[in-house]
């Protein structure tokens, strides 16, 4: 399946991060984000519609491994595998563990460089 | 140098310029926002939402930068409203309209320039984004795509759109 026919969902509380990172990932890389603004929003999404990967604000870290815990346990319409980039402005050790036991692939630090964000979803952006 | 030139609409221009409504007032953190992400992502040291006045271009949000406006004669934002696309001057000293520019031979020692030009509700160039360095260098394809991102978010906010919710 061609990347750029995927859907990915971006939780992301911060409205420039947010809106840039959608439109430069459509613009320059063809991807479709979808967007929301908290993961009580993003709830609702998951449960109607079936993405390639999400995209996960680590700010409610509580609400977050909430949201990851039911995705890995199938409570969504997506796959339960599906690719899952965390960007966290902070992270305890334990934190990290966690994460990688609800197999994260990537956690970006913010602030990040978006094209980083872009070759963590398999971007080639030239850097 | 050459001054930064006037366009054939300048009346109408200024006219929407001027209902905006923006010059002379306060900071606000919607374009604040905006510069600090731009200077952020681009590595740039300076970026700023500049408003080109008949006189001069005042700076509605700016980082890096200490004056809150200059005159419209030396500006490289009075170029690059001139046309619809991004502006670029890779290495200022190096380009006869800019070399012997007081904002290039003196403070802040402009090499390179990205101005994306803004559009008023009736889509006249009323200013620019742009960011700026003291260094010569070139903006990459995705750069050059996330500058023109965010010159989208200053024209909603410019136009009363976008939801920050």
């Amino acid at each position: 399946m061609n990347r750029s026919s995927l859907r990915y969902l971006l939780v992301e509380p911060q409205f420039v991060l947010r809106r840039t990172i959608v439109t430069v990932a459509r613009d320059y890389a063809g991807l479709q984000l979808d967007e929301c603004s908290s993961i009580d929003r993003a709830r609702p999404q998951l449960s109607t519609t079936a993405f390639a990967g999400l995209v996960l604000d680590f700010q409610d870290s509580t609400a977050a491994f909430e949201l990851l815990g039911a995705l890995r346990r199938g409570d969504f319409v997506s796959p339960s595998d599906i690719p899952v980039i965390v960007l966290a402005a902070e992270l305890r050790p334990d934190d990290a563990n966690r994460l990688k036991a609800l197999a994260v692939q990537h956690v970006l630090g913010k602030p990040f460089k978006i094209g980083h964000l872009l070759s963590c979803l398999g971007v080639h952006t030239g850097a | 140098m050459t001054p930064a030139p006037i366009p054939a609409n300048e009346t109408e221009r200024l006219r929407e310029l001027h209902e905006l409504l923006l010059l002379d007032t306060p900071p606000e953190e919607r374009f604040d926002r905006v510069v600090r992400f731009a200077a952020e992502q681009l590595d740039m040291p300076i970026a700023l939402v500049s408003l080109v006045d008949e006189h001069r271009q005042w700076f509605k949000a700016r980082i890096g930068l200490a004056a809150p406006e200059t005159g419209r004669d030396i500006s490289f934002c009075g170029h690059a409203i001139m046309r619809p696309e991004l502006f670029v001057v890779e290495d200022a000293k190096l380009d006869p309209r800019f070399a012997d520019n007081p904002l290039v031979t003196g403070a802040p020692h402009i090499r390179f320039y990205a101005g994306a030009p803004l559009r008023g509700p009736h889509g006249h160039a009323i200013g620019t984004l742009c960011v700026i360095d003291t260094v010569p260098r070139a903006l990459s394809p995705l750069e050059r795509s996330i500058l023109e991102a965010l010159r989208g978010l200053v024209n909603e906010a410019l136009n009363g759109e976008g939801d920050e919710a």
